[in-house]
């Protein structure tokens, strides 16, 4: 496999900008800068991590590189190709080979469509199949989800959050996409299923060798599944890499932060948590320099007036940070 | 062409899925049966009617009591039969309700739709003719326009279509605005699905609830405002409508003359058709909204109204219990 070959997905000097509503008829428009100068790679067949606080743009990235969102600047590259400057016709093919799981399954499913419906949609808008085609795909999907064909005509009200969400990946999963986006797909679930649905996505990506992007808050869980990752932090990568040697030693401060509050088995671990002061600053005016250098147990006086970009420390592990570097 | 035949057959077979689900649900059921009479009576008012009340050589007697020949007397002004009067009066007022509520529900469907999907200009146009639509009163602008334009039955049902359709497209704008940013329609759009699928497949059936509920109620506020406009006299004072039964039996002095009877038929037709529209739209609302399944729609709101303000009064029951011990 070449190495041009090995990336499935790539974004570059990605930023994503909302339009925040005027104060005034003629002041200057306001940006909320989602994501900014995100530059991620995901290989081929792995399971990519995603980790952040709430609002720090994990979300934005995954949408952008599904071509929900148009990038303000920047580009995303699937299997080698702009997704956003490709012609109408041709991005819809492409489209067939990514889909997403969205983090409540209760609304990601119309709830006036039967099972079947719903996961036959996606083959109903490709076209081209018959209707016992269609059935037969799908019992065999939902079989593979762990449903049964007796479940076809009930409606997803009928179903608790857990086979829900079993249905959602059912549905993603008909059209054989190679490009899975799973949107916090378990932070919605009791607790009790979470594992389940995780052994579920792994058993899939093992028969059909699909690419993962995961998107979590729940490191334990990242640390578990995924190869490779990237901390968020206020739109920007803080750390990105291998998962192992971001979790073996975590370089930026941020990421040291989120590492130690991950809860440990052991009782008598000495670990000391660290905690972090203040809040997080506001997307639509981000601090000039390092964006977390407000709330930087370690920071300095040219912390806040100079940016530091992402640079590898050690094979395939990078960090946005002047002190680890 | 095949997969239209399909798509057909799969209509079919709802909608027949969806009669009988109106038909299991006991106020629908009651709506149904008193519509579909209602319907009967006005589609073969000439056979069940005794006599032709537009007939002039028919009128008898002014201000008959009820008897065997005359079910309800006669009408003082005319000499009508009034029974055969409530008859054929069901054809104008379910026609001018049903007609006008079918036009408001397409109008404002349509409207509300492209307003909430397309966005931008077309939204702001629309919403603002709302806005100023909304505060004109219309029963005053009503009497004027059908001063102008004459009392035809065109007319009516035209400026009851003309002043009806905001409030649902209204409705309809705001869900459609939920629904298009629901993770479904995002689902449907990456699994490839264009604007045109979306609208007919995700976003209009989302919205059918409101609008098959909307126009079971329109259709009843509409047989009201026609009899009302018909009481004032600005109704087609050709046709005979139960609206024009009760100007006529108000201007004749049946009350005057103990004649209740000429004032009651028409009124439990009125009722009766308001009654049976109200009952088949609440079940129709329960049917297709799915977060209403399985209950009673006076439950429900019931609940809604009372449930918060009944949590409270027992969390302050709570508090001053627990409070009260703790102070002990």
């Amino acid at each position: 496999m070449s190495h041009k070959n090995k990336i499935l997905v790539e974004s570059s000097g990605l930023c994503v900008n909302f339009p925040v509503k005027k104060d005034a008829l003629f002041s200057k428009p306001k940006y909320l800068q989602a994501a900014t100068d995100v530059s991620i790679q995901i290989h081929r067949g792995e399971t990519f991590g995603l980790v952040g606080e709430s609002g720090c743009g994990k979300s934005t990235f995954a949408n952008a590189t599904l071509g929900l969102l148009k990038p303000s600047a920047g580009k995303v590259l699937f299997d080698g190709q702009d997704i956003n400057e490709l012609p109408t016709q041709q991005f819809r093919e492409m489209r067939k080979r990514m889909q997403k799981i969205f983090q409540d399954p209760g609304s990601s499913l119309n709830p006036r469509f039967t099972v079947f419906e719903l996961i036959a949609e996606p083959l109903v808008i490709r076209g081209g199949y018959t209707l016992s085609q269609q059935k037969e795909m799908v019992v065999r999907m939902l079989e593979s989800v762990g449903l049964s064909e007796a479940d076809l005509y009930r409606y997803p009200s009928d179903f608790s959050g857990g086979q829900q969400q079993r249905i959602a990946i059912a549905r993603a999963l008909i059209l054989r996409p190679e490009y899975l986006v799973c949107d916090e797909p378990v932070s919605a679930l009791d607790v009790s299923v979470h594992a389940q649905i995780l052994n579920l996505l792994m058993d899939m990506q093992k028969k059909m060798g699909i690419t993962y992007l995961f998107i979590s808050h729940n490191l334990a869980v990242v640390k578990k599944i995924c190869d490779r990752m990237a901390i968020m932090y206020l739109g920007k990568v803080v750390e990105y890499g291998d998962s192992e040697k971001i979790f073996a030693n975590p370089l930026h401060p941020y990421t040291k932060a989120l590492i130690s509050a991950v809860l440990s088995i052991d009782v008598n671990s000495d670990q000391k948590r660290i905690t972090l002061k203040g809040d997080v600053s506001s997307p639509i005016n981000p601090p000039v320099g390092c964006r977390f250098c407000k709330r930087c147990p370690a920071a300095r006086a040219d912390c806040e007036t100079e940016e530091c970009k992402l640079t590898e420390v050690e094979p395939d592990h990078f960090v946005a940070c002047r002190f680890c570097c | 062409m095949k997969s239209k035949v399909e798509n057909l057959k799969i209509l079919k077979n709802k909608s027949g899925a969806f009669v009988r689900k109106i038909w299991k649900h006991r106020q629908g059921r009651i709506g149904m049966i008193v519509v579909l009479l209602l319907v009967l009576t006005a589609v073969f008012a000439k056979w069940i009617a005794p006599y032709d009340p537009y007939d002039v050589t028919q009128r008898v007697d002014k201000g008959l009591s009820p008897s065997l020949t005359h079910l309800l007397g006669t009408s003082i002004t005319t000499g009508q039969d009034v029974f055969s009067m409530l008859i054929y009066g069901t054809r104008v007022s379910l026609s001018v309700g049903i007609i006008t509520g079918l036009a408001i529900a397409v109008l404002g469907s349509v409207l509300g739709v492209a307003a909430g999907y397309l966005g931008g200009i077309v939204d702001m146009v629309l919403m603002r003719i709302v806005d100023i639509m909304i505060v004109i009163p219309t029963l005053p602008l009503t009497i004027v326009i059908t001063n102008i334009f004459g009392h035809s039955y065109v007319v009516i049902v035209l400026v009851f279509v003309l002043f009806g359709w905001q409030s649902l497209s209204r409705v309809v704008r705001s869900q459609v605005l939920l629904l298009k940013n629901s993770d479904y329609v995002k689902a449907a759009e990456l699994a490839g699905a264009g604007k045109k699928y979306i609208m007919f497949r995700h976003i209009l059936p989302g919205v059918s609830h409101l609008v098959v509920m909307n126009t079971a109620l329109t259709c009843a506020g509409i047989m009201i405002a026609e009899a009302g406009l018909s009481f004032l006299g600005l109704g087609n004072p050709t046709a005979i409508s139960w609206g024009k039964m009760l100007a006529d039996a108000q201007s004749g002095g049946s009350m005057l003359f103990g004649h209740w009877w000429t004032i009651l038929a028409p009124g439990i037709g009125i009722f009766l058709s308001v009654f049976a529209f109200m009952r088949l739209g609440l079940a129709i609302e329960e049917i297709l909204n799915p977060k209403m399944k399985r209950k009673s729609g006076a439950y429900v709101m019931h609940r809604q109204l009372n449930h918060r303000y009944l949590e409270e009064v027992f969390q302050s029951m709570n508090d001053v219990e627990t409070g009260g011990t703790a102070d002990e």
